[in-house]
């Protein structure tokens, strides 16, 4: 599932419907591969709009953040730091593969230079280049399917050649309503680095999923980020103009 | 005349033990010079070499514009003519060709900003001590997969990575004004005892640097050697300013590292207090033999003054004794300084892992013998040997017969 | 007694010689002191500009800090711990900093830069940073009357983002809470020159950083000064019993805190070492010639005593005792012509030619040093070698076989 914005990519499967493969699938595979998609449907919807709370817990320090976002496909994004009040108004926009910051109490609009993309964004666990990324995940991983009564594995390998620090994924999905409980990263030693929990199912309009993800680096114990929806709406009106400099330092 | 010098000569031989003492003594300074001479000017290269032919180079090429900043936007472009002026040049030794800006480098673990540094292996083996470094794994082959990439072992271990791990490496293409990323493998790590460089580089290969970072066939840096390393240390060799071209600059160490060169003013300025010192005491020995020698004779002088010898040629038959005496120092001192400059040359003088301001000494220390040490040195010896026998010359021409004459010896 | 007398007599016959040998010795001594002068002056210089300027003498630091440090090990920085710091015995000052990187916005480009965050006024006591003001002016610690602070930005720092006094200068990092480090500052004033250790630091007011990095009432580090770098490691001892019953915090003397430089700065003393081994043994050889040629003239009345009686034991005892009275008046007269040199070269110093920099301090004149060692090690050196060079000349006389002498009478 892409999340729309933030939660972006390295959270995500794939954006892209896998039709056109052309290898010769067994069975199996070809159910993982629909349930892959499936589920990478899910957060993908034409546009977005939500609140959302992030808490973020380190060895040094821990905040909580309520943050409004927008979102137009994988290109376009805007998100903004309604609370704590000393940071009000902060906000990040990405347009395609630019990024900018604007920080109201300085009034200035910055362009997120090379050297910070890697950077955590915002003091969490999630770094600006996980907000920048894309890319097939179908394409990139090779999947396995397995189950049990109540659960759908996903084992996913990244392939040789593709550009990621992963060698691979688990996702843990419930039968029953196909949402993913857990998302597990692994490297390539087979060591499992960082953990992705889901949780609080809740419906907004139609559609149905997990309003709480946890992310837990597994190297850095006592850290995690949490995010949990608070709201969310899908299909608004927003167009590509909306995503513009000067919303960005529109103050609301 | 030749008389004079017959009369001297035989004077140095009458007192064998004194005229060995004062030559000793005039051979030691020379002996002493031409050590630590030799001293000097090894720790003086291998500061340098330590600095510069482990990574950066005795000499590098830049676009006139990319130093102030370290822009990467600003290369170097006409590169086939530069390697040509290069080859051209009898001094240089070698060159290599890099492509470099600063990035990030992430693995499962870990997210680090390093400087990216895309090079050709053979040539950057011609240049640098990076292929001498490797620990761990291979050396970058132009001919090998366009995954490798090369890290320190301290860089390694804060990213959690060994050979055959992935890295994703992240740097700013300018041709998109974007961010580049591409998977790395880890293929070799090295430990160039600098935490500089073992924490803060990563290599690859030159072609995919100029991929990431979207300057077509441009680099960065040219770093060159020289044949005779200390020449790089000359701020305004010719070299210089035939290499630059109105897009590039090439520039000695001294002026890309001036702190290094700060300190080795410093000891050339060492060698010219131990001289001044050297010579003083010499001097004074000199004298003092001199002195004595003439004190011996006094009854002699007033007897051969009395019978009409010029005080002249007195003053120049000590002159003239002097003169020798050195002589026979100088083969003596430059045989002994010779010798004993050779024989630690051999043994080497190991340091260890000894900084000096943040340059390891990483060699081992060997004096060495050069021209100087056998042309100027002596000279100054001899100029000194006959600036001290100038007063005691000068005191014996000034004898008054009838009083020498009282003294019986 | 009479072994001292019959020593003094022998000196005083020949004054000529004495005179002589005397003079070598002299002049060896003289030498010797005011290149120790000279050379611990300079260390002195050095040493003390660097640790008053970046390091103090010791520094209060969290545990760990020095060895990884980060924004988040900090240190107490109210007017409590300082009132409690100052009454500390030789706690003769103290001011407290804050070091954390930042990206710095001029016009349009960034550059990333160290931020400090001083505290004006104690910093002004201690540090030499007023003086490295080059343009503009030095802080003030509140804030203008727009509310914005003021900041002194490195050489390098203010031409790379454009920046001249009056500007407005952006700093964006990482608070202590994980929330985005941003604000404005005016710049006062630019500081050092562009290849300087300063230029790429931005000064800040502390309660500005304090505010900034949100870190209230910390900071990274104490440094603190006595009376005398010397005693920086006492300082430590003594303040890290005081800190004991505080969880997690610790002082280290300078020698810890900048260990390279104090390496370097050790390495230099021992090679120095080596040129004085080099005086000494010219001056030795001098002596030895003077010594053997005084001892050779009286072989005649040295076959006498030996005739009448006296031991050998007893006129090697003289030979040695001659040299040692020659030895220890030629330091005597050396100390007194070089006391008045050696405040001259302490007070006035002389000037280098060229301007030097090491390790960050610019050295324009060479000082000396009061100190005994400067005086009593030379000393020490010159007797001492004078008596182990007459052993062999003393070793003659005490063999002299009566008869064979008492020819040459």
């Amino acid at each position: 599932m892409k999340l729309p914005i933030l939660l972006a990519i390295p959270l995500v499967f794939s954006l892209f419907t896998f039709a056109g493969s052309s290898h010769a699938d067994t069975l199996a595979d070809a159910k993982a591969i629909e349930l892959l998609e499936k589920i990478d449907n899910l957060y993908q919807q034409e546009n977005s709009h939500a609140v959302m709370t992030m808490e973020i817990v380190t060895a040094d320090f821990s905040r909580s953040m309520t943050l409004e976002s927008w979102a137009l496909g994988l290109d376009y994004s805007l998100v903004r730091i309604l609370e704590p009040k000393k940071e009000a108004g902060v906000s990040t926009l990405k347009r395609e593969k630019n990024m900018w910051n604007f920080l109201p109490k300085i009034n200035k609009v910055i362009k997120v230079p090379p050297s910070m993309m890697m950077g955590s964004w915002m003091g969490s666990d999630f770094t600006n280049d996980d907000l920048m990324r894309e890319g097939s995940w179908v394409d990139a991983y090779d999947v396995v399917l397995s189950e049990t009564d109540s659960l759908y594995t996903l084992d996913l390998t990244a392939k040789a050649t593709t550009v990621t620090v992963w060698g691979a994924m688990q996702i843990v999905v419930t039968k029953d309503n196909l949402l993913p409980i857990r998302q597990t990263y692994f490297d390539e030693d087979g060591q499992a680095m960082r953990e992705m929990r889901f949780s609080a199912i809740q419906t907004f309009g139609d559609i149905t999923l997990p309003t709480v993800m946890e992310l837990v680096p597994l190297n850095k114990p006592g850290n995690k980020t949490q995010v949990t929806y608070n709201s969310m709406e899908f299909d608004i009106d927003l167009e590509s103009d909306f995503f513009t400099l000067q919303n960005l330092k529109k103050r609301r | 005349m030749s008389l004079t010098w017959t009369l001297a000569v035989r004077n140095i031989l009458r007192n064998k033990r004194r005229s060995f003492l004062t030559i000793l003594l005039i051979s030691m300074t020379l002996a002493i010079l031409i050590f630590t001479d030799g001293y000097i000017k090894a720790m003086t290269d291998v500061m340098v070499r330590s600095a510069t032919r482990l990574y950066p180079g005795d000499a590098q090429i830049h676009n006139v514009s990319y130093l102030a900043e370290r822009d990467g936007e600003k290369t170097i472009t006409d590169v086939d003519q530069q390697i040509n002026s290069l080859m051209a040049e009898p001094l240089v030794a070698s060159y290599s060709l890099r492509a470099l800006d600063f990035g990030m480098v992430s693995s499962s673990a870990n997210n680090i900003a390093v400087q990216v540094v895309g090079v050709d292996a053979d040539l950057e083996a011609s240049v640098s001590k990076l292929k001498l470094s490797m620990i761990r794994g291979d050396y970058l082959d132009n001919a090998g997969s366009e995954l490798q990439i090369l890290l320190g072992g301290p860089l390694a271990d804060l990213l959690e990575v060994d050979l055959g791990d992935r890295l994703v490496v992240s740097v700013n293409n300018y041709q998109s004004d974007d961010i580049d990323q591409r998977l790395f493998r880890v293929s070799g790590i090295f430990e160039m005892k600098s935490k500089f460089f073992d924490e803060g580089l990563v290599f690859i290969q030159l072609p995919q640097a100029q991929a990431m970072m979207g300057i077509g066939q441009g680099i960065h840096e040219i770093a060159f050697n020289l044949t005779d390393e200390s020449l790089s240390g000359v701020k305004d060799l010719a070299l210089w300013s035939r290499l630059a071209t109105p897009q590039t600059v090439a520039e000695g160490w001294t002026t890309l590292m001036p702190d290094l060169a700060a300190i080795l003013a410093l000891t050339g300025y060492s060698l010219l207090i131990i001289g001044t010192i050297l010579f003083v005491v010499a001097t004074l020995g000199v004298i003092n033999a001199m002195f004595m020698s003439i004190y011996e004779r006094t009854y002699e002088f007033g007897v051969i003054l009395a019978i009409g010898t010029r005080r002249t040629s007195v003053f120049n038959l000590i002159l003239i004794e002097g003169f020798v005496l050195c002589l026979l120092a100088l083969v003596l001192g430059a045989a002994l300084g010779a010798g004993v400059t050779l024989w630690v040359g051999a043994i080497g003088i190991d340091y260890g892992s000894m900084d000096v301001s943040g340059v390891a000494l990483a060699e081992i220390l060997r004096p060495e013998l050069r021209l100087l040490q056998f042309t100027e040195l002596p000279f100054a010896v001899l100029v000194m040997t006959l600036v001290a026998c100038l007063y005691p010359a000068i005191h014996a021409a000034r004898i008054v017969p009838a009083k020498a004459l009282h003294k019986s010896l | 007694m009479l072994m001292l007398k019959l020593a003094f007599r022998n000196i005083l016959r020949n004054k000529r010689r004495t005179v002589l040998t005397m003079l070598s010795m002299f002049g060896g001594y003289f030498l010797l002191v005011i290149s120790l002068s000279v050379q611990f002056g300079s260390y002195e210089q050095v040493i003390d500009f660097f640790t008053r300027d970046s390091t103090g003498h010791a520094q209060i630091t969290a545990e760990n800090y020095l060895d990884r440090p980060s924004l988040y090990k900090t240190v107490p920085a109210t007017s409590t711990f300082y009132q409690q710091l100052l009454a500390q015995a030789n706690v003769v000052s103290a001011t407290p900093r804050i070091v954390s990187g930042a990206l710095a916005y001029g016009v349009s480009k960034s550059f990333p830069v160290q931020v400090i965050g001083i505290d004006v006024v104690k910093e002004a006591d201690i540090s030499f940073l007023v003086d490295k003001v080059k343009v503009g002016r030095y802080l003030r610690a509140e804030a203008d009357a727009e509310g914005y602070f003021e900041s002194l930005i490195g050489a390098a720092a203010a031409r790379q983002l454009g920046l001249s006094i009056g500007d407005e200068l952006i700093l964006i990092s990482q608070g202590a809470d994980g929330s985005v480090a941003n604000d404005l500052f005016r710049v006062a004033g630019i500081v050092g020159a562009t290849e300087g250790l300063e230029a790429r630091n931005v000064y800040l007011p502390l309660s500005a950083a304090q505010s900034f990095f949100v870190l209230p009432e910390q900071a990274h580090y104490w440094a603190v000064l006595t009376a005398d770098y010397h005693d920086g490691p006492e300082l430590a001892e003594q303040l890290n019993a005081w800190l004991e019953p505080s969880a997690g915090l610790e002082a280290s003397s300078w020698q810890v805190v900048s260990k390279e430089f104090y390496q370097t700065m050790s390495a230099d003393i021992e090679g120095g070492y080596v040129s004085y081994f080099v005086i000494v043994l010219l001056v030795c050889i001098g002596v030895l010639n003077t010594v053997l040629m005084s001892v050779m003239e009286r072989t005649g009345e040295f076959g006498v005593l030996k005739a009448i009686g006296t031991s050998p034991r007893r006129l090697f005892f003289l030979i040695v005792i001659e040299t040692l009275l020659l030895a220890t008046l030629s330091c005597l007269l050396g100390l007194l012509t070089v006391l008045p040199v050696n405040a001259y070269l302490v007070n006035v110093g002389f000037t280098l030619p060229d301007p030097m920099e090491v390790s960050g301090v610019v050295m324009d004149h060479m000082k000396g040093l009061w100190d005994l060692k400067v005086f009593v090690e030379p000393a020490l050196i010159i007797i001492g070698s004078a008596a182990l060079i007459s052993i062999f000349p003393a070793l003659r006389a005490a063999r002299i076989v009566p008869v064979d002498a008492m020819r040459s009478l």
